[in-house]
């Protein structure tokens, strides 16, 4: 098959929308709602109670020690009023991935449970990362982690028998996945997941952390966000927390580290605190 | 003398510089001897790094490996091996690879000797 005919049929996929996973219906309705300058809190927690896994979870997530708060938050109003609407949804889309990541049994040779804990280990890099180089929005670090690799679980589910050829030759040959992926399938999961990002209708933000998170060549102009989900993907790899079938640890780019201008002997006091709330993290989004 | 991580500071080491909080407000003096106490303090505070008298990295480091075995060490080496793919000059690689051969190592230590690794993690 020629690339052209490979990419095609991504494309393909990607258009048959019936067939791509969803965001769940509590993701969506609180978008709409965000749109309208009247929305009060009391909506905004209606929406996300009407799912209570997910309302359990916001509230776990919220009294992590993630957060550091020093009383522990029992509502979801109490919850929207000291984090803020926007972090709540981004804790919102957050836990929707994880529903999405969850459906899918590894029924191939990707095993999709360690993928779903690289893919936690990821957020959770890039979140400490943000954190330490003081960008506006860590829990925006956070999503943009989570589903950095979101393509490749479309490639999984989707494609699964090439996909295979493609983790194999990866496993076999050390090379990163997305050479593996060009070659076989004519694109990469930074693509595909980018496609995916649009057709839910992420921000803008989100659909470029995921296309670019493999950047080789950063310009001065590199968004610090796409910086750290390209970094906490290296590190995340380092640590081992769990494998999204790369070999070896992606080479982190040194002007990327430059731009989040953290001195690089905070690299380790950062490491320790990526592993130590991983664990954290995937205690409570487990379940 | 040399900057040290929160985490490999030990009990009677003499600060280098005044340890101050982001507001540039001095929290220990320079020449002060740390303590168990002082250590917990910086790392409650969010410190990271503190400037120590007659200490560099290479030393700490070298005092450790000096405790572990050459089996253990060549165990870690060889599977660094394998996760790391040359990357050239890159000081952000390097230091990752440090951190990550030295997290492995106290991995190792922990699990053939139990808890006996003295570095405690916070």
């Amino acid at each position: 098959m020629d690339p052209e005919a490979k990419t095609n049929k991504i494309d393909r996929i990607l258009r048959s929308v019936d067939r791509l996973p969803t965001l769940p219906t509590v993701y969506t309705k609180l978008t709409q709602l965000l749109r309208s300058p009247n929305a009060t809190v009391k909506e905004i927690g209606g929406i996300i109670s009407e799912d209570q896994a997910m309302a359990v979870k916001v509230l776990k997530i919220v009294n992590s020690a993630f957060y550091g708060l020093p009383n522990k938050v029992g509502s979801l109003k109490h919850a929207i009023v000291i984090l803020g609407i926007n972090q709540i949804r981004t804790l919102v889309l957050a836990t929707s991935t994880l529903q999405i990541f969850q459906k899918f049994e590894s029924d191939h040779s990707f095993d999709m449970q360690k993928f779903w804990e690289h893919s936690i280990g990821c957020a959770v890099a890039a979140r400490v990362l943000a954190e330490t180089a003081s960008l506006r929005s860590p829990d925006d670090a956070f999503t943009g982690g989570l589903l950095h690799d979101i393509g490749k679980l479309v490639h999984a589910v989707y494609l699964s028998e090439e996909f295979a050829t493609v983790v194999a030759d990866c496993e076999e040959r050390g090379v990163p996945m997305s050479e593996s992926e060009q070659r076989i399938l004519g694109h990469d999961h930074a693509y595909t997941g980018k496609e995916l990002a649009i057709k839910w209708s992420l921000s803008q933000g989100t659909v470029d952390m995921i296309a670019y998170h493999h950047i080789v060549n950063p310009s001065s102009e590199l968004p610090k966000e796409i910086a750290v989900v390209h970094i906490g993907n290296s590190l995340s790899i380092a640590l081992g927390l769990g494998s999204g079938g790369e070999k070896k640890v992606p080479v982190a780019n040194m002007k990327a580290w430059e731009i989040l201008g953290i001195k690089l002997s905070n690299l380790e006091s950062i490491m320790l605190r990526i592993d130590k709330f991983f664990n954290e993290s995937v205690a409570i989004l487990k379940n | 003398m040399g900057v040290l991580s929160v985490n490999d500071l030990k009990d009677g080491m003499a600060l280098a510089s005044e340890v101050k909080n982001k507001h540039g407000n001095i929290l220990l003096k320079k020449g002060d001897m740390l303590s168990e106490i002082h250590i917990l303090l910086l790392k409650s505070w969010g410190i990271n790094e503190a400037e120590i008298e007659g200490v560099d990295w290479g030393q700490v480091e070298k005092r450790e490996m000096e405790e572990l075995s050459p089996e253990l060490i060549a165990s870690v080496e060889g599977e660094l091996k394998d996760l790391f793919s040359d990357f050239g000059d890159n000081p952000l690689m390097e230091e990752l690879y440090r951190v990550t051969k030295k997290f492995k190592l106290k991995k190792a230590v922990e699990k053939t000797c139990g808890s006996r690794s003295e570095n405690k993690q916070n």
